[in-house]
């Protein structure tokens, strides 16, 4: 079957150096998804290309061709490239690595990409990073249909209250527990406050951005395949 | 390939093949004009191929291709010290030399830090050059990673290496090339060259 993309939004994930002047790019695309290009000559000294096909640069793509890998036909950038620097890099590098194990080809996307540019625009800011990555995790784990439960305990239906412990369960959601606060909490055991927090997005303190992580992380581990992510290790070691 | 020839000219032909840019044409023009013409001097080709690939490691000091322990920049007394410029491949040596006045050391990563492609910090030898930061003897490096994702990521890494051991870190500026013109110039670029405009 013959697909032809037209002046398609998009944002580069994946580079990889193909024969001697071209590249397979992995693109971002709100309608199809993740969709695999070749980008034919793009290497050589006078592309004009270059600059453009780079991560974070808002581009407009027009590709076509046949099954799983596509042929870049047209590509320009739609504005400027959302500057990112520091560990807000590192961030986006982690970001993209996550959508290449989650998203699927050929698959709208919509949501996910509007909730990404947004993510993009908010790297740029002085915001908390970590604050606006668990919220797009959140938001992308949503998307894909997993929803966190995270606003009444999954036995008894009352709503979390912010004083109580709750062991949490990605899938089965929240269920009160009584052990005492003072130790520390085993691994899938959080605070009501933290699950409230998340729930309404307000990440503010620092106790609660760990709780969030350490959630979340559990709640994504499923959607991310056995091997480890290595911007994870790598931020880990900046 | 159908063999056209005997085995051992289709093997050559196959082999020429995988340097850069030599794609099954330009490899039978390439074997056929050292069988015809340039037995010799495909004779010396072959031999200094084959004591190249045999003999050549990486320096010790900044990991560039060297057939010693130490290559030829690093064993020049006459430089610099005190700066160190990484770079990602031993091109990019070249280039600076050539192009620059830069006179210190060189570092050379042979890659740059890619998560999505599983290259981390120990495969650039990051680990090799944070013993090297710890001597002492450096005081400024500079980072003349490409200006791509990877290659700021990398500098970024780097710099933050260079703050833990009190080292002044600096990144080669992005901007238009020179005899350019505005009109012409991806808006990525442009867009670099203006955040790092200077005051006159």
């Amino acid at each position: 079957m013959k697909t032809t993309i037209t002046l398609q939004p998009a944002y580069l994930l994946h580079y990889r150096a193909y024969r001697d002047t071209s590249a397979l790019l992995d693109l971002f695309t709100p309608e199809y998804g993740r969709v695999s290009v070749v980008a034919k000559g793009i290497r050589r000294e006078k592309s004009s290309l270059k600059g453009v096909l780079q991560p974070f640069v808002p581009l407009l793509i027009s590709c076509q061709g046949k099954g799983d890998l596509l042929t870049l036909t047209h590509a320009e950038s739609r504005s400027a490239v959302w500057p990112l620097a520091g560990e807000a890099l590192f961030s986006g590098m982690y970001l993209h690595e996550v959508l290449i194990r989650v998203l699927k080809r050929m698959a709208p996307e919509t949501e996910i990409f509007r909730a990404y540019e947004l993510v993009l625009k908010a790297l740029t800011r002085q915001y908390t990073l970590e604050k606006v990555l668990r919220l797009f995790e959140k938001y992308l784990l949503h998307c894909l249909g997993y929803t966190l439960p995270l606003y009444q305990d999954s036995q008894t239906g009352h709503p979390i209250e912010a004083e109580f412990l709750y062991h949490f369960d990605p899938e089965k959601g929240a269920v009160k527990v009584n052990i005492s606060q003072k130790t520390e909490l085993p691994e899938d055991v959080y605070r009501g406050a933290s699950l409230l927090a998340l729930a309404r997005g307000v990440l503010i303190e620092n106790s609660i951005l760990r709780d969030a992580k350490r959630l979340i992380r559990r709640a994504l581990a499923p959607h991310l395949g056995p091997r480890p992510l290595n911007s994870r290790l790598l931020f880990k070691s900046l | 390939m159908t063999p056209t020839f005997s085995p051992l000219i289709d093997e050559l032909i196959e082999r020429l093949r995988c340097l850069p840019g030599v794609g099954p044409k330009s490899a039978q023009r390439m074997a056929f004009h050292l069988l015809s013409r340039e037995r010799d001097k495909g004779k010396q080709l072959s031999q200094s191929l084959a004591k190249s690939m045999e003999d050549i490691g990486y320096c010790e000091r900044c990991r560039t291709f060297s057939e010693n322990p130490l290559c030829q920049i690093c064993l020049q007394k006459s430089r610099d010290p005190a700066v160190l410029c990484v770079v990602e491949t031993p091109a990019d040596v070249l280039a600076v030399e050539q192009g620059s006045h830069f006179r210190g050391y060189y570092f050379v990563l042979m890659g740059h830090l890619s998560p999505l492609d599983g290259i981390g910090p120990e495969d650039i030898g990051l680990d090799k050059l944070s013993l090297r930061l710890a001597q002492g003897e450096i005081k400024e490096m500079v980072l003349a990673t490409n200006p791509t994702v990877e290659g700021d990521a990398t500098a970024h890494y780097i710099a933050n290496m260079a703050k833990n051991h009190g080292i002044r870190a600096t990144r080669i500026a992005y901007g238009v090339p020179i005899g350019g013109e505005l009109e012409y110039i991806d808006s990525n670029t442009l867009a670099h060259a203006f955040n790092g405009r200077f005051e006159l």
